[in-house]
């Protein structure tokens, strides 16, 4: 197919990483990317997800080099601590980017982006 | 510069109410000395109750919720701000102490000045509560204005009594927190091992 006449910021989108745009797993991403590490028990409460849903998707994005998963213990309780990746960061990052070029086509970003820092604020 | 996101995240941290319990714990106690006429008693409240904040966090939230590890700009931040409380909440209780000194030696001579005076503790507790907000908890601005109320509420009926008013907004503090804390910790129940 003749790729001349593709917008570049629908190309962006149709060539977005989805290892990491499925939502759970962009949720994941964006928590470990606003800390320096967290653990299991953390990001669980936080996403909502399930112990095993969140396993799943922690070992795609581990295998796709995107975080980093680091066992060990506290006390006698085990705990996996978190970190997302430098390359997971830049990644992430490229995509929202991506994004939100996209977006800007359809003239949402402006009150979609008001919306979330409200969102923050509340 | 820190994230939007990080800076939620770290506002959520203390709606666990831990931080009220002990905040209306350590003015309950201080009223509560204030009214048996141990004033120095109360100014130890603090740093007695301080080291419970951590022990607190370990045995109620951290094994509920965990906590993450913030950067490093944002534990700065929150260094400058407990910094800011504590010498906040030590000048307040240097000017408590320095307005008793004061009542004590102008005795029933003050006429009206003593009837807003005892409402001057009540008043500097809820200036004190607003530093809550260094931390993002909004609710300790309604503490803060709660306190004041009651001081200025004091001052005018005429009450003798500057401990109660303490005490009155330590009591409102600790039940907000209990109810928090008690919310907290049916949402959050404990953990069992865990499996990534």
């Amino acid at each position: 197919m003749p790729e001349a006449g593709i917008l570049p910021e629908i190309r962006d989108v149709l060539a977005l990483d989805k290892t990491i745009h499925e939502p759970a797993r962009l949720a994941i991403l964006a928590l470990l990317l606003s800390v320096d590490s967290a653990d299991f028990t953390w990001l669980m409460r936080q996403t909502g997800l399930t112990q095993g849903n969140l396993s799943a998707h922690l070992g795609k994005l581990e295998a796709a080099g995107l975080v980093s998963v680091e066992k060990g213990f506290e006390g006698k309780r085990p705990k996996t601590t978190l970190r997302i990746t430098p390359d997971g960061a830049a990644r992430l990052q490229a995509q929202g980017k991506a994004l939100i070029r996209f977006l800007g086509l359809i003239d949402i970003r402006p009150s979609r982006a008001a919306e979330k820092q409200k969102d923050m604020r509340s | 510069m820190t994230m939007p996101m990080t800076r939620a995240l770290y506002r959520r941290s203390f709606d666990d109410g831990w931080l009220d319990v002990l905040t209306g714990l350590g003015l309950v106690l201080i009223g509560l000395a204030w009214l048996a006429d141990q004033i120095v008693l109360g100014a130890l409240v603090p740093a007695a109750l301080a080291p419970f904040w951590t022990i607190g966090r370990r045995a109620l939230v951290e094994p509920r919720l965990s906590s993450p590890q913030f950067g490093s700009a944002q534990q700065a931040k929150t260094r400058r701000a407990l910094t800011g409380w504590l010498i906040f909440g030590a000048g307040v209780g240097l000017t408590e102490l320095a307005f008793l000194i004061f009542v004590n030696r102008g005795g029933t001579g003050l006429g009206g000045v003593g009837n807003v005076a005892v409402g001057i503790p009540a008043i500097l507790v809820g200036l004190g509560l607003f530093a809550g907000l260094m931390l993002g908890a909004k609710r300790f601005a309604a503490y803060g204005l709660f306190a004041i109320g009651l001081g200025l509420a004091g001052a005018w009926t005429g009450t003798d009594r500057p401990g109660l008013l303490i005490l009155l907004s330590g009591v409102l503090v600790l039940a907000c927190g209990g109810a928090l804390l008690a919310r907290f910790m049916m949402r959050y129940p404990m953990t069992g091992d865990e499996d990534a």
